[in-house]
């Protein structure tokens, strides 16, 4: 008796002021994101310092390129590359760096072909947007070089050789950005 | 009579946060978008003038004699180092570099198997304290010069103010 007496003493008891205390309580419960605010501003601000409306050039893997304190900044152009194996124009392989070098004549033959197909569409796009009156980019000549830092000058000189014969007199070396000057 | 709290004063006190739910999603928006446009590796272009091309070619083997000279040349040589043709009036040789008469510039020997840009800059800087030279420097290498080098001397110029940087032919300048 004295059992059942304890379990409905507890049962009213539930019933009672308890009881309707805990229904209060049962609400839905709130995720504190004070903190992941606290991290997506620090990112946030991180990501604003270094971002960058300049073009995106991609370089490829075996170009280590030298520094410099220019601040000249990247323009959009058509990209020749020459790393440690092939000479790239917009990232598709033209020549081995190897085949190229070695070659008794300054010019590249392989490079002046694709270059030379490049001039023409360029400048027959250009006369095109000129004719229809459209206000477009005129065709200027600029190419921008990536090199490898080890690159001898011989293959640097062939292939601004090769750009100046197929009218891309506008040579614009690309490098990496330092603050501080490297001797 | 025993004292009960007011349930209006509890809920008053109770804590309301700001609701951070929108902040949270133009967060969501603004940084994948950031990312996309976040640069690590800076790049920068330094602009060169090239030398007008033959039409035929070939190399160039025929040795020309030297103009008279109206700008700074800078020669990077393999076996030599660096020679700067122009100005020698009034400079006075130093440990550093020497002064050439007959090529009508310094020379500047390695300094630990490397090209010394340091002597370069000072002369550079002493050329440009006592005269008024223009702003253009050519550069003419050796065909075994490491890009990185040519890249160095033409970035040192740029920074003590010869920002027009050309190439030269080395077989059209003065060289033993």
């Amino acid at each position: 008796m004295a059992g059942i007496s304890a379990s409905q003493s507890h049962k009213s008891s539930l019933t009672g002021s308890a009881f309707t205390k805990r229904k209060k309580k049962a609400r839905v419960m709130e995720l504190n994101i004070t903190s992941l605010i606290d991290v997506l501003t620090i990112l946030l601000i991180f990501l604003l310092k270094n971002y960058s409306s300049d073009p995106q050039l991609s370089t490829s893997k075996d170009i280590e390129l030298p520094y410099t304190t220019s601040t000249e900044r990247v323009k959009t152009a058509i990209n020749i590359s020459i790393s440690k194996k092939w000479i790239l124009l917009d990232n598709k392989p033209i020549i081995k760096t190897q085949s190229a070098i070695v070659g008794k004549y300054l010019d590249i033959p392989e490079l002046r072909k694709v270059l030379g197909k490049k001039a023409m569409a360029e400048k027959l796009i250009a006369e095109t947007w000129k004719k229809k009156g459209i206000e477009g980019k005129e065709f200027d000549g600029t190419v921008l070089l990536q090199a490898d830092k080890n690159t001898p000058y011989k293959m640097i000189k062939k292939v601004m050789y090769t750009c100046g014969n197929t009218e891309y007199n506008n040579i614009m070396l690309t490098l990496v950005k330092d603050d501080n000057p490297h001797y | 009579m025993a004292f009960r709290p007011s349930t209006k004063l509890s809920s008053l006190g109770e804590e309301h946060p700001p609701n951070l739910m929108p902040i949270m999603n133009l967060f969501l928006v603004l940084i994948p978008m950031l990312i996309t446009m976040t640069v690590l590796v800076k790049l920068s272009v330094m602009n060169l003038s090239l030398p007008s091309g033959g039409s035929s070619g070939e190399q160039s083997t025929e040795q020309e004699k030297p103009k008279e000279l109206e700008n700074l040349i800078l020669i990077l040589s393999q076996d030599k180092g660096l020679i700067l043709l122009g100005y020698k009036e009034g400079i006075k040789s130093s440990n550093r570099y020497t002064i050439d008469k007959e090529r009508n510039g310094i020379h500047i020997p390695f300094k630990d198997d490397k090209f010394n840009l340091y002597a370069l800059e000072d002369y550079i800087k002493e050329i440009k304290e006592k005269y008024e030279i223009q702003q253009s420097i050519s550069f003419a290498c050796d065909e075994e010069i490491k890009y990185e080098d040519l890249i160095k001397a033409m970035d040192l110029c740029r920074r003590n103010g010869l920002s027009k940087l050309g190439l030269v032919e080395i077989a059209t300048v003065f060289i033993e």
